[in-house]
């Protein structure tokens, strides 16, 4: 570590060379004047993808013309490269909004090609001055009793990195290829998707381990190191990773699959090492429930099996009505709601004498569980129609109350034995 | 905002002049590009290896000059020029480069290098031999020659236990069991005809002088001797020695030509069993050992002041003492001083060094003419390639040789 850190302190010596001087100052000179002299005003007139490449193609030319005599503006060029490079990527960036959705631009920005340029421009800096090479096999230590390199070390960062971040997308299209070959759900798509990239990425962290001298010996030190870690600190953690593994195989949450939390629909969006991601259609909002609460709790779900789901309205029509007439109606007009399935048929029953009305119950299934809100209320609204239309009336709330017999006017000598109503 | 930026322009600007002022009291950081072995890869133990040897000549220096520090980067030879190109290009070069002689001279034609003040060194500090080495066509010292790397025979001491010293004894180590391994690359292999006495044949075909019977019979008789080598069960010839060293270290191969180069990482993989001895003699006589030559060019980027220091480190490494503690603490490598004395009687590794060098020496003057012609050595080597494995018979690969030898400016 103290190899690396000397000879990084040592790269300081370059700045003994007066060209070396001259060159970063010119690279901050014309960065800050581009900054402080703002011609993005002057260049209006410009295409704003244009406009982006007016500065560092100045630079370039300016290190250009400097060279013509024999001058040596290496960094400079380099730093109008890179940065004509880090304004193309932008360009690049509206390019791919053209074919990807925005969130999925930004994230491959933001997460792989912005860091991965990053990245290589500085391996290129170093090797402008140093090599990269002899760099990289800079002893940092041992890990299990294997040496531990710059290049090692990096690599493991980078390969695990791009696990994380760069299998997204392949796995994805794997899963795609799967769900057509074998003709699957679009949940079981989304399942395989997540096997895929767990597999994925648990055979390159492994083979990562093995490239920086992970051996027998030392799992077995890990492995220790986790069981004391499991019954202490990480036993949440832990439990969430293996439940999330075992729901997922076991297929009963899987993203697309639709549950009820709290007596609320919500759709599975994600099943993640922690935490399910769902949304509630009620009110938008997404919920992270932990993985182990779908594996020890009772949940309902609408999409087990199939996604049908059927929904029941009661209500009451008055004692005057014949019932079959009333039956007949309810389902009929059940028929005409365009999102009530017909078969299963709708199906209304005689439910209770009630104490102001006959009350009737509608059941009928829909095919999505998430919009049972809206059939219900559709399919209201069409039986208030055809109520109205038929004449059959939904009584308000009706009490007769019968007065047998006006009590006495009670005195204050009588009021205590004598019991009201009773014959005096 | 505005001013803000221009405050960190106008303190950036401060802080760097004011570290190129403040250069006399600071220490010198001297950058070193140090070109590894042909065979070698940049790895963890190449340079804990390179570093230890630099550090051979750097450690005394700095015992002196403790505000010098050097910074080593190594390179493969093959990247070295682009490599140093690119770093020219911003003036960020070394202050020194350590390669071989035929490098150093293509580095101050690339103009990568500068080169050296003849007033200021002392030329008796090294061979007069080794200065024509590093000697441009128009009269310039590409570099400063560091020390020597003999060509030597290196074995097994478990199979073979008596070195044979010479040709006859090593086709009959070889018919005994022992398995031999020679390069097929013509500089490495020069070493036969002068055993053999094809040497000075070649070196009259190369100065364009008229080749005789006797020079043609000569050369045949070397090419003969070769191709009837490579048809022994146990003798068999490969790419370079880079790969014979490889195939010694992994107990594949017993007897093997080596260069001194590579003593120390032999001697760290094989230990004990890991033997050395002079080149075979031939019935003509002495063989012509090709012995390399490590040497210190002068970077063009450097300062003013790390440029004097350079100069003085380049003069302080031809220093006898300097020379002598070299060779002791490696074994590995020779003095380019001739004013230096070895004790070759305390180390039989130091003396197999000393007799490669008096092999060299019989031959100095053909071996100059011949040796370091990169040219030469391609077409050498393909014809001894052919001529191996039977594809050309040696009348026919004589003649390849002869001509290409004319064709030599």
């Amino acid at each position: 570590m103290s190899q690396l850190f000397w000879e990084i302190l040592g790269w300081l010596g370059y700045l003994q060379r007066g060209a070396v001087i001259a060159q970063l100052l010119l690279i901050a000179g014309l960065s800050t004047g581009w900054q402080l002299i703002k011609p993005q005003q002057a260049l209006q007139s410009l295409q704003p993808s244009l406009r982006l490449l007016v500065a560092p193609i100045s630079m370039l030319l300016i290190a250009g013309l400097i060279e013509l005599p024999g001058g040596k503006t290496g960094l400079v060029s380099y730093a109008g490269l890179s940065w004509l490079g880090w304004n193309l990527l932008t360009l690049l960036n509206q390019l791919l909004l053209l074919i990807i959705p925005e969130s999925s631009v930004h994230q491959l920005e933001s997460r792989l090609l912005r860091p991965i340029y990053i990245a290589v421009v500085g391996v290129n800096l170093i090797s402008q001055f140093d090599n990269p090479d002899d760099l990289g096999v800079i002893k940092l230590g041992s890990l299990f009793g294997e040496t531990l390199t710059i290049n090692n070390l990096i690599t493991a960062l980078i390969v695990s990195y791009l696990l994380l971040v760069g299998t997204k997308l392949p796995a994805a299209g794997m899963a795609w290829m799967l769900q057509k070959l074998l003709n699957c759900s679009n949940s079981s798509r989304k399942a395989l998707n997540l096997i895929i990239r767990y597999l994925v990425v648990g055979i390159g962290i492994t083979a990562v381990g093995f490239h920086i001298g992970l051996n027998s010996t030392a799992l077995v030190a890990i492995a220790g190191g986790l069981s004391v870690g499991l019954g202490f600190g990480i036993k949440e953690v832990f439990s969430n990773f293996i439940s999330g593994i075992w729901l997922l195989f076991e297929g009963s949450v899987r993203p697309g699959e639709i549950l009820m939390v709290d007596e609320d629909p919500c759709e599975v969006r994600k099943l993640g090492l922690r935490a399910t991601l769902l949304w509630r259609v009620r009110d938008n909002a997404e919920l992270l429930i932990p993985n182990q609460m779908f594996f020890t709790d009772q949940a309902i779900s609408y999409t087990a099996t199939d996604s049908l789901r059927r929904s029941e309205i009661r209500i009451g029509a008055a004692y005057h009505h014949d019932p079959h007439a009333v039956l007949r109606l309810l389902e009929t007009t059940a028929r005409t709601v365009p999102r009530v399935l017909h078969q299963p048929a709708p199906k209304a029953f005689q439910v209770q004498y009630g104490d102001s009305a006959i009350e009737y119950s509608l059941r009928y299934w829909i095919a999505d569980p998430m919009t049972n809100m809206s059939v219900v209320s559709e399919v209201n609204q069409a039986i208030w129609t055809a109520f109205k239309r038929e004449g059959i009336e939904i009584p308000f709330p009706q009490r007769v109350n019968t007065i047998r017999e006006i009590p006495a006017i009670r005195t204050e000598t009588g009021a205590a034995d004598t019991p009201p109503g009773s014959p005096h | 905002m505005r001013a803000r930026l221009a405050a960190s322009v106008v303190l950036f600007s401060l802080l760097i002049s004011g570290c190129s002022r403040l250069g006399n009291e600071l220490p010198v950081m001297l950058y070193l590009a140090l070109v590894i072995d042909q065979d070698s890869m940049i790895e963890t133990a190449t340079q804990a290896d390179f570093r230890r040897r630099i550090d051979l000549v750097v450690g005394d220096y700095r015992k002196i000059n403790p505000n010098v520090n050097v910074q080593v980067a190594l390179y493969r030879r093959a990247d070295l020029i682009g490599e140093l190109q690119r770093r020219d290009a911003s003036d960020l070069g070394p202050d020194l480069v350590i390669t071989d002689a035929p490098q150093a001279k293509q580095l101050i034609t690339a103009g990568l290098t500068e080169a050296l003040p003849k007033t200021e060194f002392k030329r008796q500090h090294t061979e007069e031999s080794l200065w024509e080495r590093v000697k441009l066509e128009d009269g310039r010292i590409a570099a400063q020659p560091m020390v020597i790397y003999p060509q030597i025979a290196c074995f097994n001491r478990t199979v073979v236990k008596e070195p044979p010293t010479t040709l006859q004894a090593l086709l009959q180590e070889g018919a005994a069991g022992a398995r031999v391994g020679l390069p097929v690359n013509f500089s490495e292999l020069l070493w036969t005809s002068g055993s053999l006495g094809a040497l000075q044949s070649l070196g009259r075909a190369e100065s364009g002088s008229r080749t005789s019977d006797e020079d043609i019979t000569a050369i045949l008789g070397w090419l003969t001797w070769l191709q009837r080598a490579s048809a022994q069960r146990n003798i068999t010839f490969f790419q370079d020695q880079g790969q014979l060293q490889n195939l010694l270290k992994q107990g594949e191969l017993d007897w093997v030509s080596c260069n001194s180069n590579s003593l120390i990482r032999l001697g760290s993989e094989m230990g004990e069993k890991l033997g050395v001895s002079a080149l075979p003699r031939g019935p003509a006589g002495a063989p012509s050992p090709v012995n390399s030559v490590r040497v210190l060019a002068l970077g063009a980027n450097s300062s003013a002041r790390q440029r004097k220091v350079s100069l003085n480190l380049a003069r302080f490494i031809t220093n006898p003492m300097v020379q002598r503690n070299l060779s002791l603490q490696s074994l590995a490598f020779l003095p380019v001083n001739p004013s230096v004395a070895l004790p070759v009687k305390s180390s039989k590794t130091l003396a197999t060094l000393v007799q490669s060098r008096a092999d060299s020496a019989e031959h100095e003057m053909e071996l100059a003419q011949i040796a370091h012609h990169p040219e030469l050595a391609s077409i050498g080597s393909q014809t001894l390639v052919q001529l191996v494995f039977g594809t050309k018979t040696p009348r026919a690969s004589t003649n390849s040789l002869l001509e290409a030898l004319e064709k030599q400016p």
